[in-house]
């Protein structure tokens, strides 16, 4: 939901923050002209409320929790369940996890391994997936007012809205930043979730549990092979027969 | 005609020629080819309506008005193959089958009979794009009817499977050839019944409209021709089987 530009200028006052366009605009290198209309026609994006934050060193989740539709962000902000933390781990980090376990010789260099940061490839989808306990799109549209076939085509964009990552953390009564963090507007960091949560979870969850996920995640990635080799086809039939 | 009608029409005949001659360019199959072939038809169909060339050729062809069938049956054929190449492209085959299968034949027929019957029943001794000054004969409306009928048919049988394309087709250039495909198809249905309410004035307007669907075809057709240009690749798994099977 685009946020009204009164309570961005409410905000940077209170903040003591410039409030001079130009001066903003150079700070954050957005163009002058986008700031001005988002705040000239009420539709602030929350990108630019985090890069203000950011460049001036402030709080993001109290940046963002200075706006009423995300009032209660910074106070009901807490660390991530483990089932959102796995969540966010790659399936092909599940896999290497599991390969290492299994005492494959490559163990060492597969745990000496970065993890694959967030958001990744159905990202989004996994950790709704995770924190839902039932109807949760349904419960968020009914919130939001947004249609669930919008939802869902956001998710298969690997996307979804703030202001509905928002209403499903607190739908589902989990941390209010997790939302956001999982779509990448806030760094893991700047949500609270502790460093190295990721990593930790992995060599924490019993095998049992890494199984089940790296056969939802197999399971979700064959979907989207299937969807984008379908979308790649229908490409190039329109290109044959139309182009 | 009115200098907006005979503006829209000459615009609407040099975007077309624009839109075809690009396709010059593309690359030489038998589907490009056919829609090739269907946009000189159509731009063809739209010049010959051109004051002054319509005067010409009626001339030539020795009847008063005699180039407005023309313009129509060149409209009608070009219609039919583009529709028959979009049912293809979509992997539509109920409308592909309402197109080329007997349904589609049987009301490109009952549209030519219309025109062939009524035709030559208007009183019509002077030239007069999309005879125009003769509207007031039911013989004139009946004519016009027919042909829109048959152009709103087509429009009505492809409007689902092009607005479908436009949500999950995956690249913004054909996105936007089928959003302006569908504006098109929507526009040529709604155009029909409003010949029912048509004077000589408000005929001008409802060709401009006419011109608008068109140009929307034509801009929809020329994204798809853009982006295979842009991205040249070989045909997927189900174009090869499609095109095998055609062969056989």
């Amino acid at each position: 939901m685009p946020l009204p530009g009164a309570e961005l200028i409410a905000w940077l006052e209170k903040s003591s923050y410039p409030t001079s366009v130009s001066e903003l605009s150079r700070t954050i290198s957005i163009a002058r002209g986008t700031v001005r209309n988002q705040i000239a026609r009420n539709s602030v994006a929350e990108t630019t409320v985090v890069a203000i934050a950011r460049a001036f060193g402030g709080n993001v989740l109290r940046a963002l929790g200075s706006f009423g539709a995300y009032a209660g962000l910074a106070e009901e902000t807490r660390g991530p369940l483990p089932t959102e933390v796995l969540s966010q781990v790659h399936y092909s980090d599940v896999l290497s996890e599991l390969l290492a376990r299994s005492g494959h010789e490559a163990a060492p260099q597969l745990r000496a391994r970065d993890l694959i940061g967030i958001p990744h490839d159905e990202s989004v989808r996994a950790w709704l997936d995770a924190v839902d306990a039932g109807e949760l799109r349904r419960r968020i549209s009914d919130e939001t007012g947004v249609a669930t076939n919008n939802i869902s085509t956001q998710l298969t964009h690997n996307r979804l809205a703030p202001e509905l990552a928002f209403a499903a953390s607190r739908l589902t009564g989990v941390s209010l930043a997790s939302g956001l963090v999982v779509t990448g507007l806030i760094t893991p960091m700047e949500g609270l979730w502790p460093a190295r949560a990721r990593e930790d979870a992995l060599l924490e969850a019993s095998d049992e549990v890494l199984l089940e996920v790296a056969q939802e995640r197999l399971n979700m990635l064959q979907r989207l092979v299937r969807r984008r080799k379908a979308a790649a086809e229908l490409e190039a039939q329109l290109s044959e027969f139309l182009g | 005609m009115s200098p907006v009608a005979v503006v829209a029409i000459a615009a609407a005949t040099a975007y077309l020629a624009v839109c075809t001659a690009g396709r010059l360019r593309t690359r030489k199959t038998r589907n490009t080819q056919a829609l090739l072939v269907a946009g000189v038809l159509t731009t063809a169909a739209f010049g010959i309506i051109v004051p002054g060339v319509y005067e010409g050729i009626s001339a030539l062809m020795g009847i008063p008005n005699a180039a407005d069938p023309l313009s129509k049956v060149l409209l009608l054929v070009a219609v039919a193959i583009t529709g028959h190449q979009f049912t293809k492209a979509a992997n539509a085959p109920k409308a592909a089958r309402a197109i080329t299968g007997t349904t589609g034949v049987a009301v490109f027929a009952a549209a030519a009979a219309i025109m062939a019957l009524t035709f030559p029943a208007i009183d019509a001794p002077t030239p007069s794009p999309f005879l125009l000054r003769f509207l007031d004969q039911p013989a004139a409306k009946a004519y016009t009817l027919g042909a829109l009928g048959y152009l709103a048919f087509v429009g009505a049988v492809l409007c689902p499977p092009s607005l479908k394309i436009a949500r999950a087709a995956r690249t913004q250039a054909q996105r936007t050839g089928a959003r302006l495909l569908t504006a098109g198809f929507a526009l040529t249905v709604l155009r029909a019944p409003l010949e029912l309410f048509t004077t000589p004035e408000r005929e001008q307007l409802f060709n401009v409209v006419s011109c608008f669907a068109t140009a929307c075809v034509a801009g929809g057709l020329a994204s798809f021709a853009r982006h295979r240009k842009q991205n040249p690749q070989r045909p997927a798994a189900y174009v090869k089987s499609y095109l095998a099977e055609e062969e056989r």
